[in-house]
Protein backbone atom coordinates (compact mmCIF):
# COMPACT_ATOMS: atom_id res chain seq x y z
CA UNK A 1 0.00 0.00 0.00
CA UNK A 2 1.39 3.35 -1.04
CA UNK A 3 1.88 6.23 1.36
CA UNK A 4 -0.79 8.21 -0.51
CA UNK A 5 -3.29 5.42 0.11
CA UNK A 6 -2.41 5.31 3.81
CA UNK A 7 -3.12 9.04 4.03
CA UNK A 8 -6.37 8.59 2.13
CA UNK A 9 -7.55 5.94 4.62
CA UNK A 10 -6.47 8.10 7.58
CA UNK A 11 -8.29 11.10 6.11
CA UNK A 12 -11.41 9.04 5.43
CA UNK A 13 -11.41 7.71 8.99
CA UNK A 14 -11.10 11.28 10.27
CA UNK A 15 -14.22 12.23 8.29
CA UNK A 16 -16.09 9.22 9.72
CA UNK A 17 -15.00 10.15 13.25
CA UNK A 18 -16.18 13.75 12.80
CA UNK A 19 -19.57 12.52 11.56
CA UNK A 20 -19.91 9.92 14.33
CA UNK A 21 -18.61 12.08 17.18
CA UNK A 22 -19.53 15.61 16.25
CA UNK A 23 -22.53 15.48 13.93
CA UNK A 24 -24.46 12.43 15.15
CA UNK A 25 -26.02 14.30 18.07
CA UNK A 26 -27.76 16.64 15.61
CA UNK A 27 -29.33 13.80 13.60
CA UNK A 28 -33.12 13.60 13.41
CA UNK A 29 -34.55 11.54 16.24
CA UNK A 30 -37.84 10.88 14.43
CA UNK A 31 -38.73 7.25 13.63
CA UNK A 32 -37.06 6.00 10.47
CA UNK A 33 -39.14 4.85 7.51
CA UNK A 34 -39.53 1.26 8.68
CA UNK A 35 -40.29 2.23 12.30
CA UNK A 36 -42.91 4.72 11.10
CA UNK A 37 -44.65 2.20 8.86
CA UNK A 38 -44.42 -0.44 11.61
CA UNK A 39 -46.08 1.88 14.11
CA UNK A 40 -48.77 3.05 11.65
CA UNK A 41 -49.63 -0.47 10.46
CA UNK A 42 -49.09 -2.28 13.79
CA UNK A 43 -46.37 -4.47 12.31
CA UNK A 44 -44.67 -4.34 15.70
CA UNK A 45 -47.36 -6.35 17.51
CA UNK A 46 -44.91 -9.21 17.99
CA UNK A 47 -41.86 -7.07 18.74
CA UNK A 48 -39.74 -8.25 21.63
CA UNK A 49 -37.11 -6.19 23.45
CA UNK A 50 -33.61 -6.37 21.99
CA UNK A 51 -31.61 -9.17 23.58
CA UNK A 52 -28.67 -6.82 24.16
CA UNK A 53 -30.67 -3.72 25.13
CA UNK A 54 -28.69 -3.43 28.38
CA UNK A 55 -25.29 -3.33 26.65
CA UNK A 56 -22.84 -0.49 27.39
CA UNK A 57 -23.53 1.23 24.04
CA UNK A 58 -27.16 0.20 23.46
CA UNK A 59 -29.13 2.69 21.36
CA UNK A 60 -25.92 4.58 20.53
CA UNK A 61 -25.74 5.92 24.07
CA UNK A 62 -22.71 5.23 26.24
CA UNK A 63 -23.63 4.04 29.73
CA UNK A 64 -22.22 6.23 32.49
CA UNK A 65 -21.86 9.34 30.32
CA UNK A 66 -24.39 11.92 31.47
CA UNK A 67 -24.20 14.40 28.59
CA UNK A 68 -26.43 12.95 25.84
CA UNK A 69 -24.39 14.46 23.02
CA UNK A 70 -21.15 13.05 24.43
CA UNK A 71 -22.79 9.67 25.13
CA UNK A 72 -23.81 9.43 21.47
CA UNK A 73 -20.46 10.73 20.25
CA UNK A 74 -18.43 8.22 22.27
CA UNK A 75 -20.65 5.38 21.02
CA UNK A 76 -20.10 6.64 17.47
CA UNK A 77 -16.31 6.64 17.87
CA UNK A 78 -16.42 3.09 19.27
CA UNK A 79 -18.53 2.02 16.29
CA UNK A 80 -16.21 3.63 13.73
CA UNK A 81 -13.14 1.84 15.12
CA UNK A 82 -15.02 -1.45 15.60
CA UNK A 83 -16.37 -1.53 12.02
CA UNK A 84 -13.01 -0.45 10.54
CA UNK A 85 -11.05 -3.09 12.47
CA UNK A 86 -13.50 -5.95 11.94
CA UNK A 87 -14.22 -5.31 8.25
CA UNK A 88 -10.56 -4.63 7.46
CA UNK A 89 -9.38 -7.64 9.46
CA UNK A 90 -11.96 -9.94 7.90
CA UNK A 91 -10.98 -8.98 4.36
CA UNK A 92 -7.28 -9.15 5.20
CA UNK A 93 -7.66 -12.72 6.46
CA UNK A 94 -10.04 -13.76 3.67
CA UNK A 95 -7.85 -12.42 0.85
CA UNK A 96 -4.54 -13.84 2.12
CA UNK A 97 -5.11 -17.22 0.46
CA UNK A 98 -5.90 -15.91 -3.01
CA UNK A 99 -3.14 -13.31 -2.77
CA UNK A 100 -0.63 -16.06 -2.11
CA UNK A 101 -2.08 -18.08 -4.97
CA UNK A 102 -1.90 -15.41 -7.65
CA UNK A 103 0.52 -12.94 -6.03
CA UNK A 104 -0.64 -10.15 -8.26
CA UNK A 105 -3.11 -7.33 -8.04
CA UNK A 106 -3.11 -7.21 -4.27
CA UNK A 107 0.26 -5.48 -3.96
CA UNK A 108 0.14 -2.83 -6.67
CA UNK A 109 2.13 0.14 -5.48
CA UNK A 110 2.52 3.41 -7.27
CA UNK B 1 -34.71 0.25 8.23
CA UNK B 2 -33.29 -2.19 10.77
CA UNK B 3 -35.84 -4.90 11.55
CA UNK B 4 -36.16 -5.52 15.31
CA UNK B 5 -36.76 -8.91 16.94
CA UNK B 6 -40.26 -10.28 16.57
CA UNK B 7 -41.41 -8.45 13.42
CA UNK B 8 -40.92 -11.55 11.30
CA UNK B 9 -41.50 -15.08 12.57
CA UNK B 10 -38.71 -17.41 13.64
CA UNK B 11 -38.73 -19.80 10.69
CA UNK B 12 -38.51 -16.98 8.15
CA UNK B 13 -35.76 -15.29 10.19
CA UNK B 14 -33.77 -18.53 10.38
CA UNK B 15 -34.15 -19.11 6.63
CA UNK B 16 -32.92 -15.57 6.02
CA UNK B 17 -29.99 -16.26 8.34
CA UNK B 18 -29.02 -19.29 6.27
CA UNK B 19 -29.22 -17.25 3.04
CA UNK B 20 -27.16 -14.46 4.64
CA UNK B 21 -24.51 -16.89 5.88
CA UNK B 22 -24.25 -18.41 2.41
CA UNK B 23 -23.91 -14.99 0.79
CA UNK B 24 -21.22 -13.95 3.26
CA UNK B 25 -19.32 -17.20 2.63
CA UNK B 26 -19.38 -16.61 -1.14
CA UNK B 27 -18.33 -12.97 -0.65
CA UNK B 28 -15.41 -14.06 1.55
CA UNK B 29 -14.26 -16.49 -1.14
CA UNK B 30 -14.39 -13.66 -3.69
CA UNK B 31 -12.73 -11.15 -1.35
CA UNK B 32 -9.25 -11.53 -2.80
CA UNK B 33 -10.19 -11.98 -6.46
CA UNK B 34 -10.62 -8.43 -7.77
CA UNK B 35 -7.43 -6.48 -8.33
CA UNK B 36 -7.77 -3.67 -5.82
CA UNK B 37 -5.22 -1.52 -4.07
CA UNK B 38 -5.32 -1.75 -0.27
CA UNK B 39 -8.49 -3.86 -0.20
CA UNK B 40 -8.48 -4.56 3.54
CA UNK B 41 -8.03 -0.97 4.80
CA UNK B 42 -10.35 0.33 2.07
CA UNK B 43 -13.10 -2.13 3.06
CA UNK B 44 -12.57 -1.15 6.70
CA UNK B 45 -12.82 2.52 5.77
CA UNK B 46 -16.00 1.96 3.76
CA UNK B 47 -17.56 0.09 6.70
CA UNK B 48 -16.56 2.83 9.15
CA UNK B 49 -17.84 5.59 6.87
CA UNK B 50 -21.18 3.85 6.26
CA UNK B 51 -21.53 3.22 10.00
CA UNK B 52 -20.99 6.89 10.80
CA UNK B 53 -23.26 8.09 7.97
CA UNK B 54 -26.02 5.71 9.12
CA UNK B 55 -26.05 7.52 12.47
CA UNK B 56 -27.14 10.70 10.70
CA UNK B 57 -30.88 10.38 10.29
CA UNK B 58 -32.22 13.11 8.04
CA UNK B 59 -35.84 14.27 8.19
CA UNK B 60 -38.24 13.24 5.44
CA UNK B 61 -41.97 13.78 5.19
CA UNK B 62 -44.29 14.00 8.24
CA UNK B 63 -42.45 13.04 11.44
CA UNK B 64 -40.30 10.46 9.71
CA UNK B 65 -36.56 10.24 9.19
CA UNK B 66 -34.30 8.21 6.98
CA UNK B 67 -30.64 7.36 6.92
CA UNK B 68 -28.14 6.19 4.37
CA UNK B 69 -28.17 2.45 3.71
CA UNK B 70 -24.80 2.73 2.00
CA UNK B 71 -24.68 -0.69 0.35
CA UNK B 72 -24.64 0.68 -3.17
CA UNK B 73 -22.10 3.33 -2.20
CA UNK B 74 -19.89 0.61 -0.70
CA UNK B 75 -20.17 -1.55 -3.83
CA UNK B 76 -19.24 1.36 -6.13
CA UNK B 77 -16.16 2.10 -3.98
CA UNK B 78 -14.80 -1.43 -3.30
CA UNK B 79 -16.89 -3.72 -5.52
CA UNK B 80 -20.00 -5.76 -4.72
CA UNK B 81 -18.29 -8.60 -2.77
CA UNK B 82 -16.29 -6.39 -0.43
CA UNK B 83 -19.17 -3.91 -0.29
CA UNK B 84 -21.54 -6.64 0.89
CA UNK B 85 -18.96 -7.72 3.51
CA UNK B 86 -18.50 -4.14 4.73
CA UNK B 87 -22.25 -3.71 5.17
CA UNK B 88 -22.58 -7.09 6.87
CA UNK B 89 -19.95 -6.03 9.43
CA UNK B 90 -21.79 -2.73 9.98
CA UNK B 91 -25.08 -4.56 10.58
CA UNK B 92 -23.55 -7.13 12.93
CA UNK B 93 -21.79 -4.42 14.97
CA UNK B 94 -24.98 -2.32 15.08
CA UNK B 95 -27.02 -5.27 16.32
CA UNK B 96 -24.54 -6.69 18.87
CA UNK B 97 -22.96 -3.49 20.19
CA UNK B 98 -25.70 -0.88 19.74
CA UNK B 99 -28.88 -3.01 19.98
CA UNK B 100 -29.94 -1.61 16.58
CA UNK B 101 -31.63 -4.33 14.54
CA UNK B 102 -32.72 -7.57 16.20
CA UNK B 103 -30.17 -10.34 16.69
CA UNK B 104 -32.75 -12.82 15.38
CA UNK B 105 -33.40 -10.49 12.40
CA UNK B 106 -29.73 -10.21 11.37
CA UNK B 107 -30.21 -12.44 8.34
CA UNK B 108 -33.19 -10.39 7.16
CA UNK B 109 -31.32 -7.13 7.69
CA UNK B 110 -28.21 -8.44 5.88
CA UNK B 111 -30.34 -9.43 2.89
CA UNK B 112 -32.17 -6.08 2.80
CA UNK B 113 -29.32 -3.69 3.53
CA UNK B 114 -26.17 -5.54 2.42
CA UNK B 115 -27.09 -7.93 -0.39
CA UNK B 116 -29.93 -6.06 -2.14
CA UNK B 117 -27.94 -2.79 -2.48
CA UNK B 118 -24.49 -4.34 -3.04
CA UNK B 119 -25.58 -7.02 -5.54
CA UNK B 120 -28.88 -5.94 -7.12
CA UNK B 121 -28.09 -2.23 -6.73
CA UNK B 122 -24.62 -2.70 -8.18
CA UNK B 123 -26.13 -4.65 -11.09
CA UNK B 124 -28.28 -1.61 -11.86
CA UNK B 125 -25.21 0.64 -11.52
CA UNK B 126 -23.37 -1.61 -13.99
CA UNK B 127 -26.28 -1.44 -16.46
CA UNK B 128 -26.55 2.34 -16.16
CA UNK B 129 -22.80 2.66 -16.75
CA UNK B 130 -23.19 0.68 -19.99
CA UNK B 131 -25.90 3.06 -21.20
CA UNK B 132 -24.51 6.39 -19.96
CA UNK B 133 -21.28 8.00 -21.22
CA UNK B 134 -17.99 6.59 -19.90
CA UNK B 135 -17.11 9.67 -17.86
CA UNK B 136 -17.11 10.85 -14.26
CA UNK B 137 -20.54 12.35 -14.89
CA UNK B 138 -21.71 8.97 -16.13
CA UNK B 139 -20.36 7.28 -12.99
CA UNK B 140 -22.08 9.81 -10.73
CA UNK B 141 -25.40 9.61 -12.60
CA UNK B 142 -25.28 5.81 -12.42
CA UNK B 143 -24.52 6.06 -8.69
CA UNK B 144 -27.53 8.32 -8.17
CA UNK B 145 -29.91 6.06 -10.08
CA UNK B 146 -28.71 2.84 -8.46
CA UNK B 147 -28.56 4.35 -4.95
CA UNK B 148 -32.15 5.56 -5.27
CA UNK B 149 -33.30 2.20 -6.64
CA UNK B 150 -31.42 0.24 -3.95
CA UNK B 151 -33.47 1.85 -1.18
CA UNK B 152 -36.76 1.24 -2.98
CA UNK B 153 -35.73 -2.38 -3.64
CA UNK B 154 -34.74 -2.85 0.02
CA UNK B 155 -38.20 -1.64 1.09
CA UNK B 156 -39.77 -4.07 -1.40
CA UNK B 157 -37.61 -6.88 0.02
CA UNK B 158 -38.83 -6.06 3.52
CA UNK B 159 -42.40 -6.26 2.24
CA UNK B 160 -41.69 -9.69 0.73
CA UNK B 161 -40.28 -10.88 4.07
CA UNK B 162 -43.34 -9.46 5.83
CA UNK B 163 -45.57 -11.28 3.35
CA UNK B 164 -43.77 -14.57 4.03
CA UNK B 165 -43.55 -14.42 7.80
CA UNK B 166 -44.68 -11.09 9.21
CA UNK B 167 -46.25 -11.18 12.65
CA UNK B 168 -48.42 -8.11 11.97
CA UNK B 169 -51.98 -8.26 10.64
CA UNK B 170 -51.87 -5.39 8.12
CA UNK B 171 -52.63 -6.32 4.48
CA UNK B 172 -49.54 -6.83 2.33
CA UNK B 173 -50.60 -4.25 -0.26
CA UNK B 174 -50.98 -1.61 2.46
CA UNK B 175 -47.54 -2.37 3.87
CA UNK B 176 -46.01 -2.36 0.38
CA UNK B 177 -47.54 1.02 -0.42
CA UNK B 178 -46.48 2.58 2.87
CA UNK B 179 -42.93 1.17 2.74
CA UNK B 180 -42.22 2.15 -0.86
CA UNK B 181 -44.00 5.49 -0.40
CA UNK B 182 -41.69 6.53 2.47
CA UNK B 183 -38.53 5.01 1.01
CA UNK B 184 -38.86 6.84 -2.28
CA UNK B 185 -38.05 10.00 -0.29
CA UNK B 186 -35.30 8.31 1.70
CA UNK B 187 -33.90 7.08 -1.62
CA UNK B 188 -33.43 10.68 -2.75
CA UNK B 189 -31.27 11.27 0.34
CA UNK B 190 -29.40 8.05 -0.40
CA UNK B 191 -28.68 9.24 -3.95
CA UNK B 192 -27.44 12.66 -2.78
CA UNK B 193 -25.09 11.27 -0.08
CA UNK B 194 -23.80 8.52 -2.38
CA UNK B 195 -23.07 10.96 -5.22
CA UNK B 196 -21.32 13.43 -2.88
CA UNK B 197 -19.15 10.65 -1.45
CA UNK B 198 -18.24 8.99 -4.77
CA UNK B 199 -17.64 12.47 -6.22
CA UNK B 200 -15.25 13.33 -3.39
CA UNK B 201 -13.26 10.11 -3.87
CA UNK B 202 -13.21 10.59 -7.67
CA UNK B 203 -11.81 14.08 -7.11
CA UNK B 204 -9.00 12.91 -4.81
CA UNK B 205 -8.23 9.26 -5.65
CA UNK B 206 -10.18 8.15 -8.76
CA UNK B 207 -8.08 4.97 -8.85
CA UNK B 208 -9.74 3.87 -5.58
CA UNK B 209 -13.26 3.84 -7.07
CA UNK B 210 -13.99 0.26 -8.14
CA UNK B 211 -16.97 1.29 -10.25
CA UNK B 212 -14.85 3.76 -12.26
CA UNK B 213 -11.82 1.56 -12.94
CA UNK B 214 -12.44 1.71 -16.69
CA UNK B 215 -12.20 5.50 -16.89
CA UNK B 216 -8.99 6.85 -18.44
CA UNK B 217 -6.61 8.35 -15.90
CA UNK B 218 -5.62 11.98 -16.29
CA UNK B 219 -1.94 11.58 -15.47
CA UNK B 220 -0.59 13.83 -12.73
CA UNK B 221 -3.93 15.30 -11.72
CA UNK B 222 -4.49 12.82 -8.91
CA UNK B 223 -1.29 13.81 -7.09
CA UNK B 224 -2.03 17.51 -7.54
CA UNK B 225 -5.33 17.42 -5.70
CA UNK B 226 -4.49 14.93 -2.96
CA UNK B 227 -5.08 16.65 0.34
Amino acid sequence: MSRRTIWFVVGGLAVALVLAFGVSHYASSESDGLEKVAADQALDSGESPHALAEGPFADYSTKGVDDPGLATGVAGVVGVFATFAIAGGLVWVASRGSRRASNKGATTTT
Amino acid sequence: MHIPDGFVNASTSVAAGVVAAGGVAVSLRQAGKDALDARAPMTGLVAAFVFSAQMLNFPVASGTSGHLLGGLLAAVLVGPWLGALALTVVLVVQSLLFADGGVSALGLNIINMAFIPAFLGYGLFWLARRILPASRTGVLASTALAAFASVALASVMFTIEYAIGGNGAAPIATVAGAMVGVHVFIGIGEAIISVLTVGAVLATRPDLVYGARDLPRVSGSAEAVTA
